[in-house]
């Protein structure tokens, strides 16, 4: 008897064997599509994260660097110990660039619940913040350890309140918006400058 | 025309073979690109802690041109030959430190761990390690070397400047494992008495 059989169409057998091949293929193939699509949306998750919070942490490291700090944003006195939520910096050109967490839904793109937002005027209202962190990304975390607590510039009597060049170190985290584990993704990053104005 | 013999099995085995490779070439290249990612992000923050280092030296540095009883490489030099440490933050008087640690320290000395504090949410080192601080997988060693105005080579170890110490050569490595591959980067930056 031959399994093929021309005259006689296909055998239940056959049939059989031929769906069961053709639903194994279609469950393998089904499968590697849904694992290479969540390693794609990982890795989307991973970057799109990363890469805004490089872009944030850069603009606020370059103006650190090659500002000052601008003491009386804080009311002459910065938190040492505990940490300040705003970085205050007078530039060179002796303009204000100040950089905050913001949580108001009018500042931060939609969509966002938290954002690391700039202002460039000395005294800051809600209008006057703008978003630097897009869409799908939300700025969970923003730090700023300032030292020394008093400008080193300025005169105190015949002296100076202190001899420490200021410094920042700033700690900031974010996460991408997501309602999926998968595609998760948290990012901290952490460093420090010294400030590049020396006035004495 | 039509085929009566039907497929052979040389023919069975070559389609599915290129299938095979097909479909594993495509999920390996995802795979890679997961890992690739995972590792530039890893390279950003390490970046960023070995900038830290070199910024830190620099701001020593500065620290003492305000403090006229200083000299300017006060804190900079270890006395002896050590030249390798890690940088230490002194949570009483919000200042930095480098502790000196013995010569040719690796990163095989748990001292060049770096920790999360999870108060100050700081990363971290210390030769004193307090408690509640979280080890991460990243470790930063401090290496200075002194640059002599009589030395022909480039710099010197710390005791070996025959001559005036005109700078320093200041490295600053920052080394973590990922999947038991040790991945690290190098900071350099040379300081002098003029700024």
């Amino acid at each position: 008897m031959h399994f093929f059989n021309k005259n006689k169409g296909f055998t239940l057998i056959e049939v059989l064997i031929a769906s069961a091949v053709f639903v194994t293929a279609t469950a393998l193939i089904a499968d590697i599509f849904v694992r290479t699509n969540d390693t794609q949306r990982r890795t989307q998750g991973i970057q799109a994260t990363a890469t805004d919070a490089r872009f944030a942490f850069e603009s606020m490291a370059r103006e650190a660097r090659l500002g000052e700090i601008d003491y009386d944003y804080y009311g002459g006195t910065v938190d040492v110990s505990g940490g300040e939520t705003e970085l205050a910096i007078k530039t060179t050109e002796n303009n204000s660039v100040r950089f905050g967490l913001q949580t108001d839904s009018t500042i931060c793109p939609t969509g966002t619940t938290s954002c690391l937002a700039v202002c460039l005027v000395n005294t800051c209202t809600t209008s006057d913040w703008n978003p630097i962190t897009p869409k799908g990304v939300n700025v969970t975390d923003l730090l700023f350890y300032i030292y020394p607590d008093k400008s080193p510039f300025v005169a105190v009597g015949s002296g100076f309140s202190n001899n420490s060049q200021p410094r920042v170190t700033m700690i900031m985290t974010t996460e991408n918006i997501t309602t999926d584990d998968v595609s998760k993704a948290v990012f901290t990053m952490q460093t420090t400058v010294s400030t590049r104005v020396y006035k004495r | 025309m039509i085929n009566k013999q039907g497929q052979g099995l040389l023919e069975a085995i070559i389609a599915t073979s290129i299938i095979v490779v097909g479909i594993s070439g495509v999920m390996s290249l995802s795979g890679s690109n997961l890992v690739a990612s995972n590792i530039s992000t890893q390279e950003l923050l390490a970046i960023n802690l070995a900038r830290e280092g070199v910024e830190i030296i620099t701001n020593m540095r500065d620290n003492n041109y305000l403090d006229n009883s200083l000299s300017w490489d006060n804190g900079l030099n270890s006395g002896g030959n050590n030249d390798d440490g890690i940088l230490e933050y002194n949570d009483t008087t919000n200042t930095w430190s480098v502790d000196f640690l013995s010569n040719n320290t690796t990163f095989s000395d748990s001292e060049t761990i770096m920790y999360l504090d999870p108060n100050t949410k700081m990363y971290r080192q210390n030769s004193a390690i307090v408690s509640g601080w979280e080890p991460t997988q990243y470790k930063r060693l401090i290496n200075i070397n002194r640059i002599c105005n009589t030395d022909v080579t480039d710099y010197v170890d710390n005791q070996q400047c025959s001559g005036n110490t005109v700078g320093y050569r200041i490295l600053s490595e920052v080394e973590w494992s990922d999947r038991g591959n040790t991945r690290s980067v190098t900071i350099e930056k040379r300081i002098f008495n003029w700024r």
